[in-house]
């Protein structure tokens, strides 16, 4: 080859270098910016497969926020939270063979070997189940899992476990619910139990005694111990059984809130805050971005009417009337009547009673297919000297006190008697009888025009208006009665507030019922002159009774109930509507205050220490009978049975006092008095409930600080 | 005024830079925020991660100093002498043969002390690297990066050696094939991704050096039959290719690295977490420090991060072409070609598996992706290039007239 070949060759090389150079170079630029594009794609328009893949990295905690607490209207504690541990198990992790901790177990948290055991042994044999099916879902499954699998399966049990450890706080992880998720189809095998509860919340001496347990380490420096956990809960405690059925129950997440705690929730409850935080690939937290806190908003406190002291005495006063008389139970109601605040509040029901059989409702006969009628069943007679269950059943008292009825606001009774101090007032008012006026009684038996039998505990030939209600004449009260026309017997029983509900708020509560003009017979008018076809809650009695107790101006108003005490930012609680005039309100009150001389009369008799009050009261006693509750599905009540138990009575008194300036009134309901005291007919409501009204309030108004009556002060001189 | 080779060390410069900053990014940790509920009362730490002073006493500063020192003599090496030396006469073919025969059994050498007990250390499952007790806790070299580097010089020698001789299929292409095919074949059986960068980086030499390009085409079936066969040969490259085809499949195993890393890149939005602020490189993303860097750094810093670095390496690969352009030693051009072409390739593949467009292999991004010989190396190599500028910018600018200029005079 020649030297300018050569070069020419050589030049051509060259050339050919510097276009593949270029070339490549170019390629490589335009491939680079191609990945940009890319870059860019995947930032802008993630496709929807990674954005399914791509699951945020954060996990949100929520942080509770602590529930206000229930004071009584002196500050004392009525109901508090406080933390509180329980035991959670992780079965997974749990020590092989198990005996050892249970055996521990039981020891420091104070529970029966043979509690801790089932729950811990049931739990492991249900995840040996699962654990079986899971497995055979394994072996029928396509592939044996590749190690990378296996590597991510890792991972992700880091995650659970890590969710499962954490302890205060955490949200727990259901324990079955959770489901993988299904690989062609096939019905998803299930999971394994992480989490179970072992025993309610501990006490602080167990708790310590559990986490000392735990931090045990064997020889390994492994936790002796592994999978038992405490887990933190907020425990809501309260002062105790005297005001359990008012106060009322928070259960876990709120739930099952009864009584104050309910009606006062939002108040109460506060506002829950959240952490949202950044967790690696483990689960553990990284960092918290701006504006993922939001610190949980404590409850506010709350102070209810209700005075504990006050509450401590009626539920004191109330057993031991209940006890006395035999009874099934026992409702009490205290209210501050210039302020309508309710201060005690007291449902009581006997479970020692013994003795008691269930009404003997019929069954309802169902007809045979084909047979037009059913066929009647065998006669059911009602068995008049058996003394009857007259309380309604209630499933939830068994499991706590708070969780049960309040039958103070939620049951209704007939008030018999006492019920004449709103008729007697309102026929006064309307100036159809003076109080001086003569009416003829008929030496207590009578029957009215259309033929009802009518008959009188004390019987006389006449009475005075005024003595018709002392002495509980119902055959006064009936002819008093019958100078009103139906509509203003109606209306004036509305008046009082019966026949709706208070306005409490306490939850369940019953309006009552009043019968309604369209349908108001004579029969009607007959009977709720006296106290009968109406039907009224404890509640409505003491606000209505509370009309009469208010002096002044005010007296003969009825004001609304509250159960929370005043706050500075609260209006005064106004009056509702006035519902007598004052002076009608005032006579009523001094008639009824011959009524309750009568009956501490008649205490002193009997008893010779429960005389020498201090504080001269009010009030006015009812009998009547009880009537039959509904009849359980599918039963009905036994022909020719009347509405009513036979032979059972709920004895009430409603009273207050002192006399003069009414600071408190009350109404006291003994349920079914012991059918010892019928016999010897001792039953009235002026034996039974009334000295535990007058008992109560001679202690809760010296503890409110009531002046002592000048005219009881005379009395006891008299005597002295 | 800024001439090519300054352009190229500054890009040198900037992504290492890019490269020290994120590496620390990636490797932060965090001390975990501590939420304790008692009362209303939250205890919560604020969070330690990366400090200036941190980056600064980091090991990947160090490597960058290094670097910047190697790229620093690379540059004022009197390169051209030495190419002159090299193809001082004009090659007797035997001779040559034997040089390079002993070059690439010098390289095989080098590759097979990654099998030494006591010198090699096992990765991941493959043996690419030896520990150099030198300094400290000891130097972990990848004798693959020699061998990249080693195998580039070698063809360009060879190719500069045989100047138009290279259209020769027997005595131009073939030796030089067949010492690629050796080197990338041993390389291959441990890294596949770099077996095959190394033989394309080393053809494109061989093309550029005047290679036929249709003696060439008829070894492309056989290399493509060997990567297939070398695929097929190891279970988990099957499963990587498969995964690449449907990652979704098995999100939790094979596919879990590619969507992680996808997710990365996409987590972020536009404009990224933010620098520091990514996720994934906590615990989520395999290998985040190293392979899958720029997948951290579209995460943290968005598409504009990401154009940053596109950008520096473009300008990188056009400034490598201004400078091999106007070259007029043959050796010195396609040394420059080999290298400019090394990065770049590098880049793209770590790209193209970054963004899921490319199934995973173990490749790193050049001068980025955390690494201490591959950053002093190939920062050596960019070093060559800024010589081949400065030693070009000394003579009259006629003598080194475009060669399309010349071929037009003649």
């Amino acid at each position: 080859m020649n030297r300018s070949e050569s070069r020419g060759d050589a030049s051509a090389v060259d050339r050919r270098s510097i276009v593949v150079a270029s070339l490549v170079m170019v390629g490589l630029v335009l491939a680079l910016l191609v990945m940009l594009g890319r870059v860019a794609q995947l930032q802008v328009r993630p496709g929807e497969a990674l954005l399914a893949h791509m699951p945020n990295r954060t996990t949100t905690r929520a942080e509770p926020a602590v529930r206000g607490d229930l004071l009584d209207r002196r500050g004392r504690l009525l109901s508090a939270s406080r933390f509180g541990y329980r035991i959670i198990v992780d079965p997974v992790l749990l020590p092989d063979p198990p005996h050892e901790l249970i055996v521990r177990l039981a020891a420091a948290c104070g529970l029966p070997e043979g509690d801790v055991g089932q729950e811990i042994m049931g739990v492991l044999e249900q995840n040996r189940a699962r654990a079986e099916k899971i497995a055979a879902a394994e072996a029928a499954g396509s592939r044996p899992p590749s190690a990378a699998a296996k590597l991510a399966a890792a991972l992700v049990e880091a995650k659970r476990r890590f969710h499962g450890e954490d302890g205060p706080g955490a949200e727990p992880i259901a324990d079955s619910g959770e489901v993988i998720e299904a690989e062609g189809g096939a019905e998803p095998p299930p999971r394994l139990i992480r989490y179970r509860v072992v025993g309610g919340v501990l006490g602080d001496a167990q708790t310590r005694a559990v986490r000392e347990m735990l931090a045990e380490r064997n020889e390994r420096k492994r936790a002796r111990f592994p999978g038992v956990y405490l887990e933190r809960r907020v425990v809501r405690e309260g002062a105790g059984d005297e005001a359990a059925s008012i106060v009322g129950k928070v259960g876990f997440d709120g739930l099952w809130l009864t009584g104050a705690e309910r009606l006062l929730d939002r108040s109460l409850q506060g506002q829950d805050g959240f952490v949202r935080y950044q967790r690696d690939a483990a689960g553990n937290p990284l960092w918290i971005e701006p504006g993922q806190v939001r610190p949980p908003v404590a409850g506010a406190d709350v102070r209810l009417s209700i005075d504990l002291e006050i509450q401590r005495i009626a539920f004191e006063e109330l057993s031991r009337g209940v006890y006395d008389c035999d009874a099934a139970g026992g409702r009490l109601v205290a209210m501050d009547p210039a302020t309508g605040e309710i201060v005690a509040m007291v449902d009581l029901i006997r479970d020692d009673l013994s003795g008691l059989s269930p009404y003997p409702w019929e069954p309802i006969p169902r007809a045979p297919p084909g047979a037009k009628k059913p066929a009647p069943g065998p006669r059911i007679t009602v068995d008049p000297t058996l003394r009857y269950q007259t309380i309604k059943d209630d499933p939830n008292r068994r499991i706590h006190p708070s969780l049960a009825r309040n039958r103070c606001v939620e049951d209704v009774y007939e008030p018999g008697s006492t019920f004449k101090c709103f008729v007697w007032p309102s026929i006064t008012d309307l100036g159809l009888a003076r109080p001086d006026e003569v009416f003829d009684t008929e030496g207590g038996r009578w029957a009215t025009a259309y033929g009802r039998p009518i008959q009188d505990v004390t019987r006389r030939d006449s009475m005075t208006w005024r003595e018709v209600l002392i002495n509980s004449s119902n055959i006064g009260m009936i002819k008093g009665g019958q100078r009103m026309t139906f509509r203003q017997l109606h209306d004036a029983v509305g008046r009082f507030g019966f026949g709706r509900p208070t306005g409490l708020g306490l939850p369940g509560e019953a309006a009552g019922v009043v019968t309604n003009l369209r349908n108001w017979t004579k029969y009607t008018h007959t009977s709720v002159s006296f106290g009968y076809e109406v039907a009224v809650t404890p509640l409505q009695m003491v606000r209505a009774f509370s009309a009469l107790a208010r002096d002044g101006r005010e007296a003969g108003t009825l004001v609304p109930l509250r159960m929370t005490s005043p706050h500075p930012d609260d209006r005064a609680p106004g009056v509702v509507y006035r519902v007598l005039p004052p002076e009608v309100a005032r006579l009523t009150r001094q008639t009824l205050a011959g009524v309750t001389a009568a009956m501490e009369t008649k205490l002193a008799q009997s008893d010779a220490s429960q005389s020498g009050w201090q504080y001269s009261i009010f009030g006015k006693s009812g009998t009547a009978k009880i009537p039959l509750t509904d009849p359980p599905k599918d039963h009905r009540r036994p022909r020719g049975s009347s509405a009513y138990f036979d032979n059972q009575y709920n004895s009430s008194f409603i009273a207050g006092g002192p006399t003069e300036s009414p600071r408190l009134v009350c109404v006291v309901v003994i349920d079914d008095p012991g059918p010892d005291l019928i016999r010897r007919k001792v039953h009235y409501g002026s034996s039974t409930a009334g000295p535990v009204a007058r008992r109560f309030l001679e202690r809760a108004l010296a503890y409110v600080g009531a002046p002592i009556s000048s005219r009881a002060a005379g009395a006891d001189d008299g005597s002295g | 005024m800024l001439r090519a080779g300054h352009m190229v060390a500054l890009c040198v410069v900037a992504l290492l830079t890019v490269g020290v900053v994120m590496v620390n990014s990636a490797g932060m940790t965090v001390n975990p925020v501590r939420a304790a509920v008692d009362g209303a009362v939250m205890v919560v730490d604020t969070p330690r991660g990366v400090t200036f002073e941190s980056i600064l006493f980091s090991r990947s500063s160090v490597y960058m100093a290094l670097a910047l020192g190697a790229l620093a003599i690379a540059s004022v090496l009197p390169i051209r002498r030495l190419s002159a030396s090299v193809q001082q006469r004009a090659g007797s073919l035997g001779v040559d043969l034997v040089v390079v025969g002993l070059v690439v059994a010098a390289i095989l050498v080098a590759l097979g002390t990654v099998y030494l007990p006591g010198l090699g250390r096992e990765v991941n499952g493959s043996s690419r690297w030896i520990n150099l007790p030198v300094v400290g806790d000891g130097l972990s070299v990848q004798p693959s990066e020699v061998a990249k580097w080693g195998l580039l010089g070698l063809t360009a020698w060879w190719a500069a050696r045989r100047g138009s001789g290279m259209s020769s299929f027997w005595f131009g292409l073939i030796p030089a094939l067949v010492a690629v095919g050796a080197v990338a074949a041993v390389v291959t059986a441990e890294d596949l991704g770099t077996g095959v960068l190394i033989a394309a980086s080393a053809c494109i030499v061989l093309l550029a050096g005047g290679a036929r390009l249709w003696q060439f085409m008829l070894f492309v079936p056989m290399g493509l039959a060997a990567v297939g066969l070398a695929i097929l040969a190891s279970p988990y490259r099957v499963a990587r290719l498969t995964a690449f085809l449907d990652p979704y499949a098995d999100p939790q195993g094979t596919g879990y690295h590619m969507i992680q890393s996808m997710g990365a890149v996409a987590g972020g939005g536009f404009f990224g977490r933010g620098l520091g602020h990514g996720l994934q490189k906590f615990g989520y993303l395999p290998e985040d420090r190293t392979d899958f860097l720029f997948a951290i750094i579209c995460e943290e810093l968005g598409t504009p991060g990401a154009a940053l670095v596109v950008f520096l390496f473009a300008g990188l690969l056009l400034a490598g072409l201004a400078i091999v352009r106007r070259e007029p030693d043959r050796l010195l051009r396609l040394m420059g070609v080999g290298v400019i072409t090394t990065v770049g390739l590098q880049a793209v593949i770590n790209l193209a598996v970054v963004t899921g467009l490319g199934p995973t292999k173990g490749i790193a991004l050049p001068l980025v992706s955390s690494g201490g010989t591959g950053w002093i190396l190939t920062a050596f190599s960019l070093g060559l290039l800024v010589a081949i500028d400065r030693r070009g910018s000394a003579e009259p600018a006629a003598v080194i007239a475009p060669p399309n200029a010349r071929a037009a005079a003649a």
